[in-house]
């Protein structure tokens, strides 16, 4: 072999690892169709309600456009829609809710703006609209509104054992020992999860203080003050008390506690409005039944999250959009995206969302109270968009380290491993560090 | 060995066998047991039709193959030079290769974010086949360095004054003899780009590219949690793995074990 | 690294070029990659928006004060420590009934490795399903017991860490099996054979006799061990996540937490270099172990 052969053929080496970096270069991307031509939106979500009719009724109305949806676990979503967002191959429409996700995303979204205005975003409930905003500019449309501060009850549970919606901690003890007794569950929670943690704080604050913990979220009240530190206490007494049981820190939200209500397993959970269609109506209850083995026959109806002091009032509802969908800055096909927004969020969106249950962002759509299994649960159902009307505030607190630090308090008192003082003493140390 | 044992040995010897059985089968059983709930063998089917599953089948096969071949060659040349040819400052550039040996690829995450993307690799195979090459290498190198040194020297020397040039040597008669080594190499880098989870998650949001460790995650949503269509899932990826497992025994046993000892 | 007899020869700049694509890729990921963390670890940034703003060693003061940092270090260590140790006492175990004369022990010997090939992804989805209160391994406990247990093991902060050493015990004994078995397989039987005729019981062979002189497999698995600890992520991504609290957090998993999780890819960076720095202590050690070893 001479020696140009050699080197041609050491070369080659060179030339296959090299190849790894051309054929990538070739591969990556590809083109975007042009103007009038069927158009692909990608649409990616972690909680998507009936997709399946939401799809079909919008390219029923828009033949042109296809819609590719991918559903994710929450967990899978925050990992893959950081590189989404910057490459062709991501969503054109994607997910958010108020908090960190629109913090840090909003800046990869469209502007939606002058959308609104030019397409009557007037009729969408404005609180939907301003937790969903990033330095005053629109990143996302709400999906429907939602908000906690409920507790569902077991209606079938509660009437056989002649025992009464409690309105305060006293007569909650009072009524979970009765339905202990009777072999039941009280209230069914799942503590792994710092977010129903979180959805339960605030509704003991905000009975025991209204309001206040907004000002302790953006700096101008102290943690440490005796009524967030009551609530805490009121928090570890949920756990001393006998209200929820034995092992409620290892359960997960989703599928454990919310599948041991389903299952009349426990008569009572700590959830928000948009757990209605899931337990009110056939529709929701024929998706539910897909997730636990026991038939659902019981009938649910939701009340006020009890008070935690005796003739204090229950918190009022604290919510706003759900999620909301924003339209990725990197999408090529922006019109097609904008529209199916539009029909997501002003359009036939909204309707199927009303009529499984859900409370519409926009205001002129009633949410439908004629799939219910049981007529009591059309005036709670009413009343819910009633009070969704008189929100006392947010349900996430949009400082993500405040977040995780109040999340980590409520897990460690649950745990019995801090003393509510302490544990907002540290929740405090975290609010007093951030630059809002 | 302990062949020369007493009854009470024996005895002793036969109940610890089958409790190292009961412990290895049970977990597995009921992976398998739990795959058939619901709605029975009909819980295959429906992974297989309702996810794009031979399409990720393929895609992982694809990814897996192409690191390992360019593992291979990255290894096996580099050994090569440090082992044999030697060339001026070869120690450094040995150092340099193996420094990586121990780094977790979460490590280099927020890194990866820039770079995939800077080259232009988000949602190419590459994404993943690049950062997987990069951090299997130290390890191919070092026992493929290992082995080339243990070879007698008159190997190469023979070669050479026979008239063969280093890049006549290095095919012909190097790469046939460092087959042992090739198979572990294989094997090891095979493994970990088969059963990569992160990367594949990270970098590839394109359907058509996925790999099959995501096929589970078609049946977990934020409330729907499909369990036993996530145990079929996990069965059929790993049952490719553990069939060439068993056909190929000896191959998969000497590999991973002269991977450590020499 | 020079081994006498092999004189250093003069040779063609194409030498090197057998080295270029193993240092293009590597050099270009990993050292890359090191430089570019140690960069981004001078900032505050949420790895999303194109620039963070410096903020110099703050994150690596933040560092030193992180009660999570030095949990999930000192988690890490312990899964280590627990892991290793458990797999070299089973794998020794399991290579030495392999050679009794002991029913179904080729059974034993095929199926001791299954699990080393499986998925991590799998096996922690799997186990994360079966460890609930009302799955298998309940299930299966309460009908040898005749009891109801219904132990949330991953959820329950005193088990949760332990459940996780099982787990990578249940899969990597197979890994230190092998390589009890192959070494077993080279010591000189007439050793065993002296021993036996000068009376010693099989314990005293076992800890006397075969134990030292297995003493470089003990070493490669303890470095391989404490590797792949360092390197240990989906394991405890898909069981626990790195809960209750901070229960079983690892550093890979702490690092994943704050740069995705919570947007603090500055400071997952600062995370980053500390790990590196650990897993180079490591790099060293196996190298100069295998070196040694091929001698």
């Amino acid at each position: 072999m001479t020696f140009r052969n050699r080197s041609r053929a050491a070369v080659s080496l060179v030339a296959l690892a090299a190849s790894a970096a051309l054929l990538a270069g070739c591969s990556g991307g590809s083109p975007a169709p042009a103007e009038g031509e069927n158009q692909t939106v990608t649409w990616w979500t972690w909680n998507a309600f009936n997709p399946d009719k939401t799809i079909a009724d919008f390219v029923a109305a828009n033949p042109n456009i296809t819609i590719d949806y991918k559903l994710y676990s929450y967990n899978d979503y925050v990992t893959a829609i950081r590189t989404g967002l910057t490459s062709n191959d991501g969503p054109d429409v994607f997910q958010v809710q108020p908090g960190e996700l629109v913090t840090n995303f909003g800046p990869l979204a469209v502007p939606l703006d002058d959308f609104l205005a030019e397409n009557g975003g007037d009729r969408i409930n404005p609180e939907g609209l301003s937790q969903l905003q990033l330095d005053g500019t629109q990143v996302a449309l709400p999906s429907y509104m939602s908000a906690a501060g409920l507790i569902y009850y077991n209606a079938s549970i509660l009437d056989e054992l002649g025992v009464s919606v409690p309105t305060d901690f006293d007569e909650w003890e009072t009524a979970c020992a009765t339905i202990e007794a009777a072999g039941y569950d009280c209230l069914a929670h799942g503590a792994k999860d710092a977010w129903v943690n979180t959805d339960v704080y605030l509704a003991l604050i905000n009975s025991i203080a209204p309001g206040e913990v907004y000002d302790a979220i953006e700096g101008k009240a102290d943690w440490t003050d005796p009524a967030f530190v009551q609530a805490m206490q009121s928090w570890s007494d949920l756990f001393t008390s006998g209200i929820i049981p034995a092992g409620a820190t290892a359960a997960a939200e989703y599928p454990d506690a919310f599948g041991a209500f389903l299952e009349k397993k426990a008569a009572f959970i700590a959830l928000g409005t948009w757990n209605t269609p899931g337990t009110m109506t056939s529709v929701g209850i024929a998706v539910s039944q897909e997730t636990v083995t026991a038939t659902i026959d019981s009938t649910y109806l939701s009340a006020p999250f009890p008070a935690p002091v005796a003739g204090d009032d229950p918190t009022g509802l604290f919510g706003g959009p759900d999620n909301g969908w924003a339209v990725s800055a990197k999408s090529d096909a922006q019109d097609a995206a904008l529209t199916f927004l539009d029909f997501l969020s002003l359009g036939g969106g909204q309707e199927i969302q009303a009529a499984g249950g859900n409370i519409p962002a926009v205001s002129d759509v009633s949410v439908a109270t004629d799939d219910v299994v049981d007529p009591r649960q059309v005036a709670d159902i009413e009343r819910q968009q009633t009070d969704l009307g008189k929100l006392i505030g947010a349900r996430q607190i949009p400082y993500g380290d405040l977040a995780t630090a109040l999340g980590e308090a409520l897990s460690a008192v649950a745990a019995g491993t801090l003393s509510p003082a302490d544990a907002m003493a540290q929740v405090q140390a975290v609010s007093a560090s951030l630059s809002r | 060995m302990f062949q020369h044992q007493r009854l009470f040995g024996r005895a002793i010897s036969q109940v610890f066998v089958v409790i190292a059985l009961a412990l290895l089968i049970a977990p597995l059983a009921m992976i398998v047991q739990t795959s058939f709930q619901g709605q029975g063998p009909e819980n295959y089917v429906i992974v297989i039709s309702t996810t794009p599953f031979l399409r990720f089948f393929l895609n992982s096969l694809v990814i897996s193959a192409v690191t390992v071949l360019l593992v291979l060659v990255c290894s096996i040349s580099s050994a090569y030079a440090i082992a044999t040819l030697r060339p001026r400052g070869s120690r450094l550039f040995m150092v340099l290769i193996l420094a990586g040996m121990a780094l977790p690829g979460i490590a280099l995450i927020v890194p990866l974010f820039y770079v995939i993307q800077a080259l232009g690799l988000l949602n190419t195979y590459w994404a993943v086949i690049v950062p997987l090459t990069a951090i299997s290498i130290p390890f191919g190198a070092l026992v493929a360095t290992n082995y080339i040194r243990a070879l007698p020297v008159e190997l190469y020397e023979a070669a050479r004054i026979d008239g063969a040039s280093n890049w006549t040597y290095f095919v012909r008669i190097l790469i046939p003899v460092a087959r042992p080594i090739i198979a572990v190499i294989t094997i090891f880098t095979f493994l970990a780009a088969w059963n990569e989870y992160t990367l594949p998650l990270i970098f590839i949001q394109n359907t058509d590219l996925q790999v099959l460790t995501q096929v589970p995650t078609y049946f977990q949503s934020q409330r729907l949690v499909d369990t036993p269509k996530i145990f079929a899932a996990g069965v059929l990826i790993s049952l490719p793995i553990v069939l060439a497992y068993v056909l190929m025994q000896r191959l998969f046993r000497e590999g991973m074990s002269a991977g450590a000892v020499k | 690294m020079s081994i006498p007899g092999r004189p250093r020869r003069r040779v063609a700049l194409s030498s090197y070029l057998y080295l270029v694509p193993a240092l293009i890729l590597v050099v270009g990921v990993v050292h890359v990659g090191i430089v570019a963390n140690i960069t981004y670890s001078t900032l505050d940034w949420n790895g999303i928006s194109p620039n963070g703003k410096p903020v110099g060693g703050d994150n690596y003061l933040k560092l030193l004060n992180d009660p999570t940092f030095w949990v999930s270090l000192r988690n890490t260590l312990v899964f280590a420590a627990a892991t290793i140790a458990l797999q070299m006492v089973f794998g020794f175990a399991l290579a030495v009934l392999v050679r009794t004369r002991a029913v179904l022990r080729g059974l034993l010997r095929t199926l001791a490795f299954v699990p080393v090939v499986l998925a991590p992804a799998v096996v922690a989805t799997s186990f994360r399903f079966l460890l609930t209160p009302d799955g298998s391994i309940n299930g299966l406990l309460s009908a040898v017991t005749g009891q109801t247990i219904e132990q949330p093991w991953l959820a329950d902060p005193s088990t949760a860490l332990l459940m996780i050493v099982l787990i990578n015990v249940w899969q990597y004994t197979g890994y230190s099996f092998l390589i009890y078995d192959a070494a077993m397989g080279q010591i000189d039987t007439s050793v065993i054979e002296a021993t036996r005729i000068d009376g010693a019981s099989t314990g005293q062979l076992l800890r006397l006799v075969v134990a030292p002189l297995l003493s470089g497999s003990h070493l490669v698995l303890i470095v391989l061990g404490v590797i792949s600890a360092l390197k240990t992520f989906d394991l405890v991504y898909l069981t626990t996540a790195g809960g209750p609290g901070t229960t079983t957090q690892v550093l890979t998993g702490y690092i994943y937490k704050q740069v995705i999780d919570q947007f603090h890819a500055g400071y997952g960076a600062a995370l980053s270099v500390a790990l590196v720095a650990i897993a180079l202590v490591f790099s060293v050690l196996q190298v100069r172990l295998s070196s040694r070893e091929a001698k």
